[in-house]
């Protein structure tokens, strides 16, 4: 199948961007098309325009302030993967980039496509709510940033308003001696997620936070850790409760179904003990 | 009967991946049963080497082998006594591991009367290759078969060589265009090394003996005294070039014998094998580790001891061999087409229907035996198939060898973590209804 007809435009501002989407109430922004360009062949999603936002050049900008990371929604998952963007957290994203698809894939698509698509078998909703992330947005109101916990409010769906833009994200710096632990479960390299679980764990401040990517649901964030702590903890590879763990899951609404149930805690016990090794 | 779901369609090894795994799967059942090494109960019903040639059961006629040998070698390579050691040790963490076995035989370039006894429109004849010289001596062949991905170019430029001697640069292989090509069924059950290769080497052998009366006259001695070696006819006091012979016949044909045979430096010959075939077969052999509660399955080592007959180029056999494991590693353990209530194929894209990657593929350890063929022009084999054939049965015995104590008897494909999680967690739950049953 081939795409329906539509227009494009390649806008050299954001203003213009979010105008050009204000006005045409049936177009799609196109960042580096890896999840659009087949959407639009299958005829999933069938557009009047394309904004095309990969010339704005904010969008490419990469910054670092003291206590964070800011990337630009048009940086690649290859640009990540290949250390071209400061680290923010102990090259935990170079590891999600790598994760995802295949190097094809990488070169062109973007960290805020992913964002903005939200699809919960992708590969960095977990990882950067894990990280406390925020979401830069741009519309024809002005800008705006929200955690991107609640950016995100289910599956392929977030709080962007019709006219809104994914601008950049905000990832706050890991403090000194704070561990990344990650575990994608997929059927073969580069599949979309079975599974992934994110654990970051403050010794220091004695703080567990895990995050779940369920595949079917945003990511789950697990806050009652506490009752995770088995009185074995100290085993190496069974550091959490898995039977808590499991009810923890069905209670922040995953499905019951036995094996996504059993695969996101399986993926949420590797990332422990990373994290917690 | 409407449907539109697709019927079984041509496919390496097809309807012999199924066949395979219904035996070998069921052979490793009867042997837990039985409590014996699944290995031991091969090695017990296997035909022995004294026995070929063998007329089976159902009138196939094996042309020969050492099946008993290529098993034992399998054994050896993927050292089963160190996995069952291992198995008892345990692992240290939270997987299984499992060892299992596969065997097949591939018959390949059968012919006329099997077709023809099977009453279906499709019964190949003789297989036909025209084969001339080109006025610069070069060599261009021309079979009615094709080459996508076998590798013929090089194989078929291999048997030429080996009658007349041609460096391989000038030999040229036209294949597979009904406009240039003689007729063919094409390239299907493994044939063409046996069929294409026998035709190729008939029509060699015709061109050769006109070779050689040629350059008798061009060196002025009798055909009985000149023969052919590497791209020279050579007399007791002198040689010409096989491109001499080529610029006469085409260019000066006045210093021909006159008694030349008409028909040039071009023939077309055919050839036909014994219709029964050959049977190339192997040993394959994985070792798996299956998480338990995630259901991935590791294949951690594989091994496969194949007898192609005399192998006319090794490294293209070891192709076949990688290309056709990974095929079934496959249809082991990913490719799967659904269907929904209403019919609708789930599986209609490579992101849904899953196809092993480079990353999904073991390092395939592969040993060769090289048992003649009583019936072929080279003693070889056809054996493009066969990797594909045994993968899904030797990696099922595997997982079902990591799962027996728990219960688990996977024996739908492609075996999916899903299958394996939801067959541990029904066989839990059938130990612990037996569990209550037994406490009352």
């Amino acid at each position: 199948m081939k795409a329906v007809a539509f227009d494009y435009a390649r806008p050299a501002t954001m203003m213009a961007a979010s105008r050009l989407l204000a006005e045409h109430p049936g177009a799609k922004v196109l960042a580096g098309g890896q999840t659009l360009g087949p959407m639009l062949n299958l005829r999933l999603v069938q557009p009047t325009l394309l904004i095309d936002i990969t010339r704005i050049a904010d969008l490419a900008r990469v910054a670092e302030t003291g206590d964070a990371v800011i990337l630009g929604s048009c940086v690649t998952h290859a640009a990540i993967e290949d250390g071209y963007v400061p680290d923010p957290a102990a090259g935990i994203l170079a590891r999600v980039a790598h994760g995802i698809a295949s190097r094809a894939v990488r070169t062109r698509g973007t960290i805020g496509g992913s964002i903005a698509h939200a699809d919960p078998v992708a590969d960095w909703l977990s990882c950067l709510i894990a990280l406390s992330a925020d979401v830069l947005i741009s519309g024809v109101d002005g800008r705006r940033e929200m955690p991107l916990r609640r950016f995100v409010s289910g599956a392929m769906t977030t709080s962007l308003q019709a006219n809104e833009i994914v601008a950049a994200i905000r990832i706050p710096k890991l403090r000194r001696g704070v561990r990344v632990g990650y575990a994608k479960i997929c059927r073969k390299t580069g599949e979309f997620a079975e599974a992934i679980g994110v654990a970051v764990h403050d010794p220091e401040r004695y703080e567990l936070r895990l995050v779940a990517g369920t595949g079917k649901s945003a990511p789950i964030v697990i806050n009652d850790v506490a009752s995770l702590w088995t009185k074995h903890s100290s085993a190496a590879d069974r550091p959490l409760d898995r039977e808590q763990l499991r009810r923890c899951l069905l209670a922040a609404g995953h499905g019951s179904d036995i094996y996504n149930l059993k695969v996101c805690v399986g993926a949420l016990e590797r990332a422990a003990v990373e994290a917690l090794r | 009967v409407a449907t539109n779901k697709p019927p079984i369609l041509p496919y390496r090894g097809v309807a012999r991946t199924g066949v395979c795994f219904a035996l070998e799967v069921t052979l490793d059942a009867l042997a837990r049963e039985l409590e014996i090494e699944p290995c031991d109960l091969r090695l017990r019903s296997l035909v022995r080497p004294q026995q070929m040639p063998f007329d089976n059961i159902t009138q196939r006629h094996f042309d020969s082998g050492n099946y008993p040998q290529a098993l034992r070698r399998a054994m050896e390579m993927i050292k089963l006594d160190a996995v069952r050691a291992r198995q008892r040790q345990g692992e240290t963490d939270n997987r299984r591991i499992g060892v299992g076995f596969a065997m097949y035989c591939e018959q390949a370039g059968h012919g006329t009367s099997v077709y023809a006894a099977w009453g279906i429109p499709f019964v190949p004849g003789h297989e036909q290759c025209q084969a001339r010289f080109t006025p610069d001596g070069g060599l261009e062949l021309r079979i009615g078969a094709h080459s996508h991905g076998q590798g013929l170019e090089t194989t078929l430029s291999q048997v030429a060589h080996s009658i007349l001697g041609l460096p391989h640069a000038r030999i040229k292989l036209v294949h597979g265009d009904t406009a240039l090509t003689p007729y063919s069924t094409g390239t299907w059950g493994s044939r063409c090394m046996i069929m294409s290769g026998g035709a190729v080497a008939a029509a060699c052998d015709a061109l050769a003996d006109r070779l050689r009366r040629i350059g008798a006259k061009l060196l002025q001695v009798q055909p009985e005294q000149v023969r052919l070696d590497i791209g020279y006819v050579h007399g007791p006091n002198g040689r010409v070039a096989v491109e001499e012979i080529a610029r006469t016949w085409y260019r000066r044909p006045q210093d021909l014998p006159p008694d030349v045979d008409p028909g040039g430096l071009e023939v077309t010959a055919g050839y036909k094998g014994r219709d029964s075939g050959t049977f190339s077969y192997a040993a394959h052999a994985a070792v798996v580790a299956v998480e338990l509660d995630t259901g991935e399955v590791d294949i951690i080592d594989y091994v496969v001891v194949e007898d192609g007959g005399v192998l006319v180029n090794p490294m293209i056999v070891d192709g076949q061999i990688y290309g056709g494991t990974a095929q079934g590693i496959g249809t082991a353990l990913y490719e799967e087409m659904p269907y929904d209530a209403q019919a609708q194929p789930l599986g209609s894209t490579l992101s849904d229907y899953l196809l092993p990657g480079p990353t999904e593929v073991p390092n395939i350890r592969v040993s060769h035996m090289e048992t003649p063929s009583p019936y072929t022009r080279f003693g070889q084999k056809g054996l493009g198939e066969g990797g594909a054939i045994a993968p899904p049965a030797a990696i099922a015995n595997a997982i079902n060898d990591a799962l027996k104590d728990l219960g688990v008897e996977l024996l739908v494909l492609p075996i999916t973590p899903r299958r394996i999680v939801e067959a541990l967690a029904e066989a839990k739950k059938a130990r612990f209804g037996a569990a209550k049953e037994a406490a009352q």
